[in-house]
């Protein structure tokens, strides 16, 4: 598991040793069922040029959050938010662990991405793979329109394949909804995004949308 | 949830079925523990019972001890009852006629006469005047109807229905088709009795065999029931007042539940015995009660909320329907009568394109439908609507496709075998149904014939890396975390937070909303939106770019970069990328429908009118909805001292400071609806605006504002009375005496006791749960899932798989499978086995067991679904389940014999990987929510041999 440390050596200040304690203490949650405890920023105070309020990415609880972040805008901790009344500061493990979500060498579209990590170099802006072969770097601009339009060659974009069927029309017929292209949505995404994507959606002229809250 | 998480501290009794919160909501568990072990000095200490099929770390927290002197210490109504998966229905519904056969039992007892006091309006509190709406229009009161439940209502015996009357109002007035209230609950004909008979049929044998617990069991939850509710609180007949819920003696059992409650194919029957049981209990309205959805993901609630749902757009509005006039879908909508109604109530009171004469959910889809297909710039009026109608038409008319049936329609076989239109192309952004989505082969197969998958995460995930055909195109979009994005979010509590952007999106990952705005920019330049722009012909809106008016009024012009956006909010601070985008989109689904009037800080863009009614409010007074510049005073509830609000974004309140009356936050973000804390307190919480429950005419009084368009008569629409289409396939008559009007237990789809094993044919007694179309009517066996699924037998497939989360992985796993210390903490899917089941299959702990269902197995490559050569080869995902097999006896192991408990948050892409339990999961479904029923199918277990 040493190698789990080494991809944050040098750059984060959060050590494994830290992180597994507030695990275990959340493992204790589980066991005894005791509550969930605080833990004070693992940041080193003169490098913490922000303090951010944000909330859990995991369960809906939404424990509060405080972010620490340097001059530079790399997050230096993220920590119980003492202020919240449902989560008085506490986190179990996988919001103590967070911190590892953000500052994350397998993350799309990150500099620190590896091709060692997957196999392929995710370091770029968007990525296309045609059948089963190996994802290559495209321009997210060329990936947003090659979507919408095709690529001239292997597919069609989503208008044509919209529009197969026959063209959405505005009115009050099945012709207003078109069958042939779903969307799956995400309980992962703020407010403003889910609602501007039910939006886009019913712009596009469909009503095939369905995300986790069904699953 | 009714109540929210902060509440669990008034509670004195947790009954929690269906949901294990020490893993999987953590942060509930400090609030459980306050109240448990008094932490807020009140001399009573709350009781926790647990009824699950596994012995839970919630399960474990039980017997910590008890003050046997006290007899506000609840704790000696601790337990743990185990039941089957899938009997959750039988044990509420046993525990339903344990309560009302001991209310006739013990008439003498204090909780028995408060109990019927309750019920027959006769104590303090238990009937108020009520505002109705009269056939002439207006509204005016009727005396003495029940404060909480229909328990008296009388029932017609052929149509279902209630029994009407043409009645009288206080004033005179007459208000046809009147519910009619029987003089107590004795009345053969009243709900309550209905009940009663229904749930006769559950006798403490009866469910004791169904569920494989004992008649002990069931009456020790009868007993903490009945010690932990309405009828044996010390403010039982009392006045409202704030230090009611701090006394020693007062009473409240809430319930928690989760997917344990959900997943099966009677789940919303299920949820509704939760409602039944607690509406009869009193334990609605109630701090420290209410009804408790610990939902899953954190915002859940938010993006249900919001209608990315086939058969729903945001606030919980129907999909306009083919054929179907603006003027009759809103006439549907909670709001004001704007077409004539049925004899003899035929009045046409209101226009459906006079802003005015329509409210709230009504006014929300108007204000809707000019933003999301035209601008608020577009008016209407009776005389002239013919602009409003181009943007109404442009809404797609019917539902979309459920979930499962649209991954096979993916499939061109299926498609063409069922005359389905092929889904030829998919857009997934942010899930990752290639592990979520039951029966993965079926799945997969779908994924497989798209000709066109495109995927964003914040990783590259199983969905995004599926086994895809050679012409099929995969694009993959890289999302950011939650840090680097600003927006609101609504807990399950419905509280709404707001998140700080702390940093830009890192490298070249992107935010949420960036990468929406980029794909409706690219879909309006290709042309896509060309059907909206023709209905602008000859209005204000004729010639414009679709992009620039349906989404340049976020911020983003299209061209520059999108975090470097800026504008300034209400009270003048400057807002950067998705700080302003996210904001702008905030006042237009939180501002009062009605707009607002204050103008704002130099620079400040106002106009709004909001388009979400629930995260909304009617007008610019006392009562405040999520965004309000207008309502920055005391108010909503007031509170004492004042606290204001002191901005106009409430989801960016972060006054943890003031508890409150009622110990609710009320200045902690901001909760739909109206800041309601805790649902349907019809006034009993001080400090609140009376809400309202159940029964006929009364939601109307929930949204009750001042303002002149804001009493609206929507008592009209639960003048009907609406149940649950679920019927089973067997035993009605006999065993069910309503179903559909009340739970009903019904066998899942995969059972033990389905007549071809070792156990009692229950199958051929209770049936299973079907989707009818007419009440009462005996359903389709079979109708919840697809007859080409795989289904197994008892026979082959002896014993029970249920599946569960562990505090370490989330859900379908990329955001915490990626990350090395919660891999480090649990790196391989494991099967929680009974040491009987274990020692019959030749298995210790630690082995590695394959489970085999009908659908597949843990250590084959379904009809090799997934990608096993060459660049895209997935890792060792598929070697079975780590054995967790229990030791001792039955009382200490996590499950019982004949039970298999497998997490299902692995798959085969991530830093860990392991077996699918989706390969696994039977994708039949919930008659209503189209939830499936992974809590419960069929399995067989064997010996991995390395």
């Amino acid at each position: 598991m040493a190698t789990h440390d080494k991809e944050t050596e040098g750059k984060f200040e959060l050590s494994r040793r830290d992180f597994l304690k507030a695990g275990a203490a959340a493992a204790v949650v589980g066991a005894t069922g005791a509550d969930m405890v605080f833990t004070a920023s693992r940041a080193i105070a003169a490098d913490v040029a922000a303090t951010y309020t944000t909330t859990c990415p995991y369960c809906s609880a939404q424990c509060g959050q405080k972010v620490d972040v340097d001059a530079s805008g790399n997050v230096l901790d993220i920590y119980g938010d003492s202020n919240n009344p449902t989560s008085r500061g506490g986190l179990c493990s996988k919001g103590a662990g967070s911190y590892q979500l953000v500052n994350n060498v397998r993350r799309l579209g990150v500099p620190e991405h590896t091709a060692a990590v997957d196999g392929f170099d995710f370091t770029g802006t968007a990525w296309k793979r045609i059948g089963n072969g190996a994802w290559s770097a495209i321009a997210l601009d060329t990936a947003m329109t090659e979507i919408v339009a095709g690529d001239g060659g292997n597919h069609a974009g989503l208008k044509a394949i919209r529009d197969s069927l026959g063209a959405v029309t505005a009115g009050s017929t099945a012709a207003s909804n078109a069958k042939t292209v779903m969307f799956f949505g995400s309980s992962h995404m703020n407010n403003e995004p889910n609602y501007l994507y039910r939006k886009v959606i019913a712009e596009f002229g469909t009503s095939l949308v369905e995300h986790q809250a069904r699953i | 949830m009714t109540n929210n998480w902060v509440d669990l501290d008034n509670s004195t009794m947790f009954f929690v079925c269906g949901a294990n919160p020490a893993e999987n909501h953590p942060a509930s568990i400090g609030h459980v523990n306050t109240a448990r072990f008094d932490v807020n000095g009140r001399g009573r200490n709350a009781t926790l019972v647990v009824v699950d099929p596994r012995q839970t770390r919630t399960a474990r927290m039980i017997n910590s001890g008890y003050d046997a002197t006290n007899v506000n210490d609840m704790r000696k109504h601790d337990r743990y009852v185990r039941i089957r998966p899938g009997t959750n229905i039988a044990f509420i519904n046993g525990v339903l006629n344990s309560i009302i056969t001991w209310m006739y039992a013990n008439p003498t007892s204090t909780a028995a006469i408060n109990f019927f006091a309750w019920h027959n309006s006769t104590a303090p509190g238990s009937a108020k005047a009520r505002s109705f709406i009269c056939d002439d229009g207006t509204t005016d009161n009727v005396s003495g109807w029940p404060t909480y439940c229909d328990s008296r209502l009388k029932v017609d015996a052929v149509t279902g229905d209630y029994q009407r009357e043409d009645k009288l109002s206080d004033g005179g007035k007459l208000i046809s088709n009147f519910p009619l209230l029987a003089a107590d609950v004795e009345d053969p004909d009243c709900v309550f009795q209905k009940l009663k008979s229904h749930v006769a049929m559950y006798t403490d044998t009866a469910v004791a065999e169904i569920c494989g617990c004992t008649t002990a069991d069931i009456a020790a939850v009868r007993d903490a029931f009945i010690a932990n509710s309405r009828c044996s609180s010390s403010d039982f007949g009392a006045a409202a007042h704030p230090d009611n819920i701090k006394a020693a003696g007062y009473r409240a059992a809430c319930i928690m539940y989760a997917m344990g409650g959900t997943q099966f194919t009677s789940g919303s029957q299920g949820i509704r015995s939760y409602a039944v049981i607690q509406v009869l209990m009193g334990n609605m309205g109630r701090a420290g009660g209410g009804i408790n959805a610990l939902r899953g993901i954190h915002n859940v609630q938010g993006s249900t909320d919001m209608g990315n749902l086939f058969d729903l757009i945001p606030g919980y509005s129907a999909n306009p329907a083919e054929g179907q006039t603006y003027e009759a879908y809103t006439n549907g909508l909670f709001g004001n009568r704007v077409l004539p109604g049925t004899a003899p109530v035929t009045s046409t009171l209101k226009s459906a394109y006079t802003e005015d004469d329509i409210a709230w959910q009504q006014r929300g889809f108007y204000n809707m439908t000019r933003e999301f297909f035209g601008s608020r710039a577009i008016v209407s009026s009776p005389a002239d609507h013919a602009d409003f109608d181009r943007l109404y038409d442009c809404w797609p008319k019917g539902n979309g496709v459920p979930h499962i049936e649209s991954f096979r329609r993916m499939d061109p076989v299926w498609a063409g075998a069922n005359s389905k239109p092929q889904i030829k192309a998919c857009v997934v952004w942010g899930q990752n149904p290639a592990v979520t989505e039951p029966n993965q082969s079926a799945v997969r197969k779908g994924l497989e014939a798209l000709d066109l998958l495109v995927c964003t995460d914040m990783f590259a995930n199983e969905t995004a890396q599926c086994k895809r055909k050679d012409t099929g195109v995969t694009y993959l979009l890289p999302a950011c975390s939650h840090v680097e994005e600003a927006g609101s979010v609504t807990s399950s509590g419905r509280w709404m937070q707001w998140r700080d952007k702390t940093t830009d999106p890192m490298g070249n990952s992107k935010s949420d909303l960036e990468l929406l705005h980029r794909f409706a920019k690219a879909l309006s330049d290709g042309g896509a939106f060309s059907h909206i722009t023709a209905q602008w012909a000859g209005t204000a809106l004729d010639g414009l770019d679709a992009y620039d008016v349906l989404w340049g009024k976020y911020g983003w012009d299209g061209v520059s970069p999108f975090e470097e956006v800026s504008g300034v909010d209400y009270e003048g601070n400057v807002l950067l990328g998705s700080e302003y985008v996210a904001e702008q989109v905030y006042k237009e689904m939180c501002a009062p429908v009605g707009g607002y009037v204050g103008t704002g800080a130099a620079g400040f863009e106002g106009g709004h009118k909001g388009t979400m009614w629930i995260y909304s409010t009617g007008n610019t007074n006392a009562h405040g909805g999520g965004y309000n510049p207008d309502q920055t005073g005391n108010v909503t509830p007031p509170m004492t001292p004042a606290v204001s609000w002191g901005m106009a974004n409430k989801a960016k309140s972060r006054n943890g400071t003031d508890a409150g009356d009622a110990f609710q936050y009320p200045r902690y973000g901001w909760a739909w609806l109206l800041n309601r804390r805790i649902f349907y307190n019809n006034g009993e919480l001080s400090g609140d605006v009376a809400d309202v429950f159940v029964a006929p005419g009364w939601m109307a009084r929930l949204w009750i504002t001042g303002g002149t368009n804001t009493l609206a008569d929507w008592s009209w629409l639960y003048r009907k009375y609406s149940q649950l289409s679920d019927v089973p396939d067997a035993g009605v008559g006999t065993n069910h005496v309503y179903p559909g009007r009340f739970p009903a237990f019904t066998e899942p789809y995969e059972t033990p006791y389905d007549g071809t094993g070792t156990k009692p044919n229950l199958v051929a007694a209770w049936g299973r749960n079907t989707k009818g179309s007419v009440s009462g009517v005996v359903g389709t066996t079979g109708n919840l899932i697809f007859s080409d699924s795989a289904r197994g037998t008892a026979a082959d497939y002896p014993l029970v798989l249920t599946s569960i989360r562990c505090v370490e992985h989330f859900q379908g796993g990329p955001i915490t499978r990626n990350n090395p210390w919660n891999v480090e903490l649990e790196p391989d899917p494991w099967v929680e086995l009974n040491s009987v089941d274990a020692l019959a299959a030749g298995i210790k702990d630690g082995d590695w067991v394959n489970i085999v269902t009908a659908r597949g197995n843990s250590t084959t490559d379904m009809d090799d679904r997934t990608i096993m050569t060459g660049a895209l080869a997935a890792g060792a995902w598929n070697k079975g389940w780590k054995a967790r097999v229990g030791v001792g006896t039955l009382a200490n192991q996590r499950v019982a014999p004949g039970t298999v408990a497998i997490p299902w948050h692995w798959g085969d892409r991530g830093l860990g990987v392991g077996a699918r339990a989706n390969d696994l999961c039977i994708d039949a479904w919930d008659a209503n929510t189209t939830i499936p029923e992974y809590k419960a199918c069929l399995c067989r277990i064997e010996k991995v041999t390395p």
